[in-house]
């Protein structure tokens, strides 16, 4: 499992009724930038989560970095960062604060933590909202502080859920040159996202998940073989490309 | 640039240093609140909190406390800082285990910042302020240092038990049995002091009975260091500091033990925060548009959808369910003041019956609260204040008047007071609209609560101190609900035994009740209307 940034065996997940991960089997290869796609409930946040150390199991194995998350989550969360879906982030500190926090909390002095802080800030084009309360903060802004917060340590794979969901085009832009950079430095993007074309024209390697399970994956170019992902998305998640309409509307 | 810097750096996240970090992080919350809605209403609560703490601080320093008061005030701060969060809904980030579960530092670590962090505000200071003048009261040094000791354990102690049932309620609460659950022993809690209360009122209340209160006291957590506290005052050989020291290392003992417990808890909260996703399947249609439901909601014409995704709310969110598991116990069993004439099976105890519909007002203030993020949805939809603000607090005034009818019925079938049930009713109907009424309003003047729905904690508020802050709103709201029902009671008061006041609170109650609806919830939406601007960005 060494040679992976994230190895994922036999996962599953149940709520109540409702299976969300069944049999769901990932590998990831150090050093790309994966895209996980799939419809909503697929399974994205459950597998997402369960592989950063946040939601456990029911069964199955999960590795990143050649480090068993469940065996040894404290060890995984120092390697990883974590943007997640629902951004539960300190909203009553400032943008500026928040990071400095998160570099305290991760183990850097104060002087690094505040230097990283302001860097990333600036890097982000947050730098005159430094001193603004998160909670005052667009949704665009909330994305790019929280993945301030979760690159600020360098982690060897970045988790990522749905992070450029709402943001608009010129932070998509900023994030994304950040994002290229860090794999381009050796780390693992793994992020998971509806829009096909981003994940398309950024992932070399993809992976799409439907009702809990892995229904085509490897490298991106051999996954489209010359198709549009979205039509490879459609077909391997077995719905029609064609769009129903409404008689009434 | 940054990320051509050095690799991670090696962690280095000792408990010492982790106490620094929460008790800055501490410090910014706190101050950084005052540049939020609940600025003033934060000043406002550590002016009055601070300065009660100070004015029970000075009179310890002029005077010895009464035989009891420490053990009594003691245990009652433990158990109250303990508690008090799971009734009064504050917490705040420093302690939500959702946030820091990204962080590779072990619980231990974290344990000793939390509970510094615990230690820092408005609140502790008014709380240690008149244990140190306690303290400060003993007639030697080394007695002055003991019970200084014993105020300091007391307060470590209250921290350490608060982060750890906050933390078991963390995870408790991830499913919704278990939420409801821990609900209804809170309402029972709560339902208990209540109860308490009454007895006391009952039973009278005087310096001797303070003095048997305290002895019990001291045999609870806190109170042995209360108790402490109030014995080296007149302490001057060296034996005479045994039994305190004794008393300070039981707790000290206690606190270690506790604090293992919570660190365990705590490490398990850590490893695992994510919502437990599917845990509650809903049935049925919106309007339920057959049957008498469906006719009712068609009679309320705009307001009849506002009222039916009302009162989905209640049955499904957490906030709501709190609030009328709440109403239901804590009214129902310990806001029954005349439960003794209830007992002597006093007929006109029935008219009494109508006070929970009263209820409406408390569970109405905090109308634009629990759904705040959805709240766009309806003024889009509807475009008008009135209308949701009727809509939503006709749901609360229907639970309040169901809660009175319930506790009519009961009430007359034991104690055989028929005639009065049509007048109690008439009377609940007046104060529920009343309640409602006001409560609306209040709901337009009391800080939102800031939604807070993927924490698994039903009681959190994503604001620190928030809760609280509507807490004090909410008493307000309740209060002025009960000034403008006073002609009501008043009516009732002659109900007993005139008739002519029987008629009037039946033909009168109702009426006046739903004038003051329509008044209150004008106003209401007048400020509202100034107001959504605000909700809407701050709650979505």
């Amino acid at each position: 499992m060494t040679d992976a940034a994230v190895a994922i065996r036999s996962l599953y997940k149940r709520f109540g009724p409702k299976l969300a991960v069944n049999d769901l089997n990932l590998w990831v290869p150090k050093g790309t930038f994966f895209g996980l796609v799939g419809p909503n409930g697929a399974g994205k946040s459950t597998t997402l989560k369960i592989a950063t150390g946040l939601l456990r199991p029911d069964s199955g194995d999960v590795w990143v970095s050649g480090r068993d998350v469940w065996a040894n989550p404290r060890g995984v969360k120092e390697i990883i960062g974590v943007v997640p879906e629902d951004l539960r982030l300190f909203e009553r500190l400032t943008g500026q604060e928040m990071l400095e926090y998160v570099g305290l909390l991760r183990g850097f002095d104060r002087t690094m933590s505040r230097q990283r802080a302001g860097e990333l800030l600036e890097i982000m084009d947050l730098s005159e909202a430094a001193g603004r309360l998160v909670l005052d903060y667009s949704t665009g802004m909330r994305k790019k502080v929280a993945l301030g917060a979760a690159i600020l340590h360098k982690p060897s794979v970045l988790f990522l859920d749905e992070p450029f969901e709402s943001v608009d085009p010129l932070s998509v832009r900023t994030l994304r040159a950040i994002l290229s950079q860090l794999v381009n430095n050796g780390a693992t993007v793994v992020f998971s996202s509806h829009v096909m074309e981003v994940v398309e024209r950024l992932c070399d390697h993809v992976a799409v998940v439907n009702a809990g399970t892995v229904v085509a994956g490897g490298e991106t170019r051999t996954v489209c073989a010359g198709r549009r992902l979205e039509d490879v998305f459609a077909d391997a998640v077995g719905r029609p490309a064609e769009v129903r309409t409404l008689d009434w509307l | 640039m940054l990320l051509d810097g050095p690799l991670r750096c090696e962690p280095s996240t000792g408990s010492e240093r982790m106490v620094g970090v929460f008790a800055t992080l501490k410090l910014r919350l706190l101050r950084n609140l005052l540049r939020t809605e609940s600025g003033v209403p934060f000043v406002v609560f550590s002016i009055i909190s601070l300065g009660f703490g100070g004015l029970l601080a000075f009179i310890l320093l002029e005077r010895e406390a009464s035989d009891g008061v420490l053990p009594l005030g003691a245990a009652t701060v433990v158990i109250a800082w303990t508690f008090g969060p799971l009734l009064f809904g504050a917490a705040d980030e420093t302690i939500d285990s959702t946030r820091l579960a990204l962080f590779p530092v072990p619980a231990r670590q974290l344990a000793p910042g939390m509970v510094v962090a615990n230690l820092i505000g408005p609140g502790p200071v008014a709380i240690a302020l008149p244990f140190g003048a306690a303290a400060l009261g003993a007639n030697t040094l080394v007695g002055k240092a003991v019970a200084l000791l014993a105020a300091a354990a007391t307060v470590v102690l209250a921290s350490v038990l608060s982060r750890w049932v906050q933390t078991l309620l963390g995870s408790a609460l991830r499913k919704r049995s278990r939420r409801d659950l821990v609900i209804v022993v809170a309402g029972l809690f709560a339902g208990i002091l209540g109860i308490g209360s009454q007895v006391l009122v009952v039973i009278g209340f005087s310096s001797d009975r303070l003095a048997q209160f305290g002895r019990v006291a001291r045999w609870f957590p806190g109170g042995w260091t209360g108790w402490a506290i109030q014995s080296v005052q007149t302490a001057s050989s060296v034996t005479d500091y045994l039994v305190p020291l004794g008393a300070i290392s039981a707790t000290a003992l206690f606190t270690i033990f506790a604090a293992q417990r919570w660190i365990i808890a705590l490490e398990n909260a850590l490893a695992e925060v994510a919502d437990g996703g599917v845990d509650e399947v809903a049935t049925g249609h919106f309007m339920d548009s057959v049957g008498f439901r469906g006719w009712v909601f068609g009679q309320l014409g705009v307001y009849g959808p506002v009222l039916a995704k009302e009162l989905r709310y209640l049955k499904r969110h957490p906030r709501y369910r709190v609030q009328v598991v709440t109403q239901f116990i804590v009214l129902i069993l310990g806001g029954a003041p005349f439960l003794a004439a209830i007992l002597q099976k006093d007929p006109t105890s029935v008219l009494v019956a109508c006070v929970p519909a009263l209820t409406a007002g408390i569970t109405a203030s905090n109308l634009l609260g629990a759904d705040g993020r959805a709240l766009w949805g309806e003024v889009l939809a509807v475009d008008s204040m009135v209308v949701i603000l009727r809509g939503r607090s006709l749901a609360f005034f229907g639970l309040g008047v169901g809660s009175s009818v319930l506790v009519i019925l009961l009430t007359a079938t034991y104690t055989g007071g028929w005639n009065f049930a049509l007048i109690a009713f008439a009377a609940s109907v007046g104060m529920g609209f009343a309640g409602a009424g006001t409560g609306a309003y209040t709901s337009t003047l009391a800080p939102v609560l800031l939604p807070d729905e993927s924490n698994p904690n039903p009681f959190a508020s994503g604001d620190m101190g928030q809760g609280c802050v509507s807490g004090i709103f909410t008493l307000g709201g309740a209060a002025v609900g009960l000034t403008t029902s006073a002609p009501i009671l008043a009516g009732l008061g002659f109900a007993r035994t005139e008739l002519w006041a029987q008629l009037a609170v039946i033909v009168i109650a109702p009426v006046y009740g739903f004038a003051v609806y329509v008044v209150a919830t004008r106003l209401a939406a007048r400020r509202a209307d100034q107001r959504v601007p605000y909700l809407i960005a701050t709650l979505t």
